[in-house]
């Protein structure tokens, strides 16, 4: 079934929009869900929890990618439940060392004015993310949205894992220039 | 800001973005890659010769070990010579695979001339790291032989029978990122190579691992290589020139029962792992050297050149001309840094075949050590302890472990990688050869399951190790025996003449794993005690005493496995 077709199941409050987006989004929300939580009835949790999500919000939202919009919704939640479960100690060895990465970034301090520029930043970071090349930019993405380990990464990219790695820390550090260039100490 | 804000913020990147990851893109190069930059880097090669064949006459019974009759007053034999050697290096710039030119006559005599005063000086200058990430230079420097000229002959009677067609591998597309055309060529190419019939490289493990261990035996103290794929060619080419029990002895040994399979497959390990765009490099180069009063088979001497890409050339061994022509085969694929030791594989002149290989193998490490960094240590090596400059790095990557080892693997930018493998502390390398759990990591590390993606500590000394190996016992230890034995060995495949018989196999090898322009930078090493999952998310990996390395092709084949005792 077509992406509008769908939507337009929710519009009409029809309970199929829900079979119909576990049929064709299922795998790819639980695959999202599984690489923050790495544990299968979590991440089922989540993907549940993302088709409620979304028959609350459409309508009144109406998303042109489909796909984009509940990967959004369950890497929300699930990285939500990751942070839960992490102050418990439990899971997401992955999440973990994606995290670490990102450290590479940011301070790891809270600042007050970190919720305000939020807005700014992601704009900031869109920018920087359509200045790499396609392969670099779907390494970042993968990595970094989807929370793909760097082996999936690296069998999906036809590049060893070494290579990967190397070209996330490059891409790291290049991001890292590109804020503290536009001002953002963060 | 924290670090969970900043990964909260990426999920609000634009949807277009998102949408367009779902599926890989159309492969393009990597231009991060920037060709003379200055990085760790690793250029090996390998030339390999084993044995002299004699051929003697009937009324000849003995002949000694070095090939030189012990009886007198009889023909002296013709004895055929291979020479085993590889290099391993980083600090030289390797020139292209190439035919040697010759007139149309075929006559290469023109081509070689006495050396002149001071010209050997060009062999003597060492080179570092550096050196070979320059741009190549337009012509191959003077290599002029180191041996003396006094007991040679002259003689211009030098004849290519055969010679190596390599295939056209285009140059890597570097420098325009949106040159598509170029890009798939090379990719083209490259694919053309990789793709080689299921199961090419069957035996090619248990054959590394019995090779390994009889070879890396006996090293207590001293660094000690071995180039499995470098011997492999060297044996097949034997196999291909030898006929009833010599041949299938040699068969054996390679794990194989049919010399049209092996000739197959040798050809397809050939086609796998040649790789020469201008950034990478790993060819294998071979050739036969046979002594102009030797009768052949032509159908022989074909095969030789379709199947394993080889060169074959007819003179006199006695002749000076004819031993430079073999230098200069050699320095041309080894980027001259075996020169010590080809001034001790000059033929001699009851040569009648020498079997020549060389490995060539340059990369660039992916993720380059920084110079700043690397800093001075020590090394605790089985003599006492000894101090080296150590390449340091932090990065993320995969550490493996065993019940008695520890390590990591370091990759080459399109050409494969290294592995440095640590035994726990009381345990020595060569004792490590014998653990089934790490000579199963080395046979293929991508399957190896103990492994965790972690922030590694990375301590390890910059090296230049060579080693010269005599393989003569370790073949016969292998079952390779009619060909050293004069009243058994068959060489009827390429030559009537009888009484061939193997003689010598030696193999050299040098690995230097450099880095110039160091500063002194202190510091701190922590010894990794004792091997296992580690707890945290990282870890130190510190390599200051003896270990093992394995490099492997972008294949998955081990081209060069070494202990490093001393660094």
């Amino acid at each position: 079934m077509e992406d509008k077709d769908i939507v337009n199941l929710y519009w009409d409050r029809n309970e199929r929009a829900i079979s119909e987006t576990s049929a064709k989004y299922g795998h790819y929300c639980t695959n999202i869900a599984m690489n923050i939580l790495n544990n299968r009835q979590d991440a089922e949790e989540c993907v549940n929890d993302t088709y409620v999500n979304s028959w609350n919000t459409m309508p009144p939202h109406r998303p042109v990618r489909l796909s984009a919009f509940l990967g959004k919704i369950v890497r929300n939640l699930s990285f939500n439940k990751y942070r839960h479960e992490h102050r418990l100690k439990r899971g997401g060895y992955e999440m973990s060392i994606i995290l670490d990465e990102l450290n590479e970034i940011v301070s790891d301090r809270e600042n007050i004015e970190d919720n305000v520029i939020g807005g700014e930043l992601v704009k900031a970071i869109n920018k920087f993310i359509r200045t790499l090349s396609d392969e670099k930019r779907y390494i970042f993405i993968r990595r970094y949205w989807y929370s793909d380990s760097i082996k999936t990464i690296a069998d999906k990219c036809g590049h060893s894992e070494n290579s990967v790695s190397v070209e996330l820390s490059r891409i790291r550090k290049k991001l890292s220039d590109h804020l503290k260039k536009g001002g953002y100490d963060i | 800001m924290k670090k969970e804000k900043l990964y909260d913020l990426l999920g609000d990147i634009d949807e277009d973005l998102i949408k367009a990851a779902e599926e890989p893109p159309v492969k393009k190069p990597k231009f991060t890659w920037v060709k003379y930059a200055a990085a760790a880097a690793a250029c090996i090669a390998i030339f390999i010769g084993a044995g002299v064949l004699y051929r003697y006459s009937d009324d000849m019974s003995i002949t000694s070990d070095t090939g030189m009759p012990t009886a007198s007053g009889e023909t002296p034999p013709l004895p055929i010579e291979t020479y085993a050697s590889s290099v391993s290096t980083e600090s030289f710039t390797i020139p292209p695979v190439t035919e040697v030119s010759v007139p149309e006559n075929n006559d290469i005599s023109a081509e070689t001339t006495a050396p002149s005063a001071g010209t050997s000086s060009a062999m003597n200058t060492e080179k570092t790291v550096s050196d070979a990430l320059l741009p190549e230079k337009a012509e191959t420097e003077v290599t002029y032989p180191p041996f003396a000229t006094d007991n040679y002959t002259s003689s211009s009677n030098m004849i290519r029978l055969a010679s190596a067609e390599y295939p056209e591998m285009p140059q890597y597309p570097g420098g325009n990122e949106n040159d598509d055309a170029a890009y798939k060529k090379w990719s083209d190419a490259k694919k053309i190579l990789r793709d080689q019939p299921a199961g090419y490289d069957e035996g090619f493990d248990e054959f590394f691992k019995n090779s390994t261990l009889i070879f890396l035996k006996g090293t207590e103290t001293n660094n000690r290589i071995y180039s499995p794929l470098s011997l492999y060619m060297v044996l097949s080419m034997s196999a291909e020139i030898s006929g009833g029990n010599t041949r299938q002895q040699i068969l054996d040994v390679l794990e194989h029962d049919d010399i049209d399979v092996l000739r197959s497959h040798a050809h397809s390990v050939w086609q796998a792992n040649y790789m020469d765009d201008g950034m990478a490099k790993c060819t294998i180069a071979t050739s036969l050297w046979m002594n102009d009063k030797l009768s052949y088979n032509k159908d022989t001497i074909e095969r030789l050149a379709g199947n394993y890409y080889s060169s074959v050339y007819s003179g006199d061994p006695a002749s000076y001309e004819y031993n430079k022509l073999l230098q200069d085969w050699v320095t041309e694929q080894t980027g001259g840094i075996l020169k010590d030791k080809l001034s001790k594989n000059t033929m001699s002149p009851e040569m009648a075949l020498t079997i020549a290989s060389s490995v060539s193998f340059k990369g660039k490490w992916n993720e380059e050590f920084s110079k700043d960094l690397t800093g001075p240590g020590t090394f605790h090596s089985p003599e006492g302890d000894t101090e080296c400059d150590f390449m340091n790095k932090e990065a993320f990557g995969y550490y493996y472990w065993g019940d008695n080892f520890s390590s990591v693997s370091l990759g080459f930018e399109e050409n494969g990688k290294m592995l440095v493998i640590l035994p726990d502390e009381g345990i020595t390398p060569e004792q490590l050869l014998y653990d089934e759990q790490v000579m199963s990591y080395m046979t293929d590390p991508d399957k190896y399951n103990y492994n965790k993606y972690l922030t590694i500590n990375m301590s390890i000394p910059r090296f230049d190790v060579s080693s010269n190996t005599d393989l003569t016992s370790g073949l016969k230890k292998m079952g390779v025996t009619d060909a050293f034995d004069i009243s058994e060995s068959d060489f009827t495949p390429l030559t009537e003449d009888p009484g061939a018989v193997l003689s010598k196999a030696k193999q050299n090898i040098r690995v230097i794993i450099d880095e110039d322009g160091c500063k002194a930078s202190s510091m701190t090493m922590i010894a990794y005690v004792g091997a296992g999952e580690p707890s945290g998310d990282y870890v130190d990996f510190i390599a200051d005493r003896p270990f093992i390395f394995e490099i492997i092709s972008d294949t998955g084949l081990p081209l060069f496995i070494g202990i490093v005792n001393k660094p």
